[in-house]
């Protein structure tokens, strides 16, 4: 289907920002210089406690008809859900050139304080400025999880389950696009993690456009 | 040191239950009849919005090396709080005593009317109705609360190489249990998991035990 760009923004490295979506729009995050990974959080437009749930919309992916994993797993997403008891369909992803990202908690003040960068920027301080446009503030967010795009970050399957950070596997013009399937706003945390492999060790810009059908 | 129990409860299957603990005492999970999950999520008891968050505290176990998706050993509370809720202090699965590949427990997701859709279950009762049953006892709503993401004790999942969701049945024998030290005053939540579609319990939902236990003197 054609579609025709109707907004885009560049977002700074290390900043958050939140905007609406209307069913029915897409959008695309887009890698403005390759390797960044950008956070994203998502509530009903008309109720902002009607949020995206990561992990729980993983198991919903993977759990489907007609072969388990066949619509998506905990890496990879096609739909969004979100929370119980709401358990609705919120966006689709409908265009994904890199595949795999990571469904977990965005970086925080206390990995910061473990990463031994006491005080350092974090995404919950992008997600903090971002949603306080809107009337919101992180003790109204109930899950730290986000929809961490072209994040490449694996589970271990064995032992503890220990995490483990590569550097994005994405250049520049890369992108992931999401079709709204109700209104939407979207908060997006630009990473400002250039202490781990989360960003290739330096953090940079990520563009969105916002599309309709034509 | 030895400990008074001071509250012994067992909590039929199938079903949910909320219990106060208070900082310094003990919160003792016992696999009552043996392979059976345990759907566990905490609040601070002064502050609901406090909640833990079991993704997170995996995160931050694995950053220090004393734990991950599969085993823990600090319960974390969801930003932008942060803090030590409660501590394991005896884990007779996670600390592999009863073998296995991995640590044998889950900081995954529950079961929920839709996931039972999509596996062709419809109707089937599931964790979020514990849940619900739960958070009424305190007052809460599911729309006011986060019980998504939790600490599934030993439900013996993991994630595969690919993102599949992988399970097999628990590693817990029967009185077999885990200790939750609390480092403040806790409500604790609880799902006694009543699959009986996947291995998670063996396929059969059984009954478990709960202990609040203090230190003497």
């Amino acid at each position: 289907m054609p579609v025709k760009v109707i907004d885009e923004f560049v977002l700074p490295r290390c900043s958050g920002k939140a905007f609406r979506i209307n069913q029915g729009q897409r959008f695309r995050v887009i890698e403005h210089e390759g390797k960044q990974v950008a956070g994203l959080m998502f509530f009903n437009a008309s109720n902002y406690k009607e949020q995206f749930m990561a992990e729980f919309s993983g198991g919903l992916n993977y759990f489907q008809p007609p072969n388990l994993g066949s619509v998506g797993s905990h890496y990879r997403l096609t739909e969004l859900y979100s929370k119980v008891p709401y358990e609705n369909l919120m966006l689709l992803v409908t265009d994904n050139k890199i595949g795999n990202h990571f469904l977990g908690p965005h970086c925080t003040k206390s990995m910061m304080d473990i990463q031994g960068v006491p005080g350092h920027r974090s995404c919950s301080d992008n997600f903090s400025d971002a949603l306080s446009e809107y009337g919101l503030e992180l003790k109204d967010v109930y899950s730290p999880s986000v929809f961490n795009a072209f994040a490449n970050v694996r589970i271990d399957t064995k032992g503890d389950g220990k995490v483990f950070i590569g550097p994005p596997c994405t250049k520049s013009g890369d992108y992931i696009e999401f079709l709204a399937e109700m209104d939407v706003l979207v908060a997006i945390s630009v990473c400002p993690d250039d202490r781990s492999a989360m960003n290739d060790y330096s953090c940079k810009a990520i563009k969105i456009q916002i599309l309709v059908s034509e | 040191m030895s400990f008074n129990v001071v509250r012994d409860l067992v909590v039929p299957k199938s079903s949910g239950k909320t219990m106060a603990i208070n900082k310094g005492q003990v919160f003792r999970v016992i696999a009552h009849e043996g392979k059976q999950v345990v759907d566990l999520t905490f609040l601070n008891a002064r502050n609901y919005k406090e909640h833990f968050a079991a993704e997170y505290s995996a995160m931050l176990n694995s950053m220090q090396g004393i734990g991950g998706y599969y085993r823990l050993t600090k319960l974390y509370s969801k930003p932008p709080y942060e803090n030590v809720m409660a501590t394991v202090t005896n884990d007779k699965v996670g600390s592999g005593n009863r073998g296995g590949e991995r640590g044998g427990h889950f900081m995954m997701c529950h079961c929920s009317k839709r996931l039972l859709d999509h596996l062709g279950f419809p109707g089937t009762r599931t964790c979020s109705d514990n849940f619900a049953d739960a958070f009424k006892e305190i007052g809460l709503a599911q729309e006011d609360t986060y019980d998504e993401t939790i600490f599934n004790v030993w439900m013996h999942s993991w994630v595969g190489e690919d993102g599949a969701m992988c399970s097999a049945p628990p590693l817990a024998e029967k009185n077999d249990y885990i200790d939750f030290l609390a480092d403040m005053d806790l409500i604790a939540v609880i799902s006694v998991c009543p699959d009986e579609t996947s291995p998670c319990n063996d396929f059969k939902a059984k009954a478990l035990r709960f202990q609040v236990l203090e230190k003497e003197g």
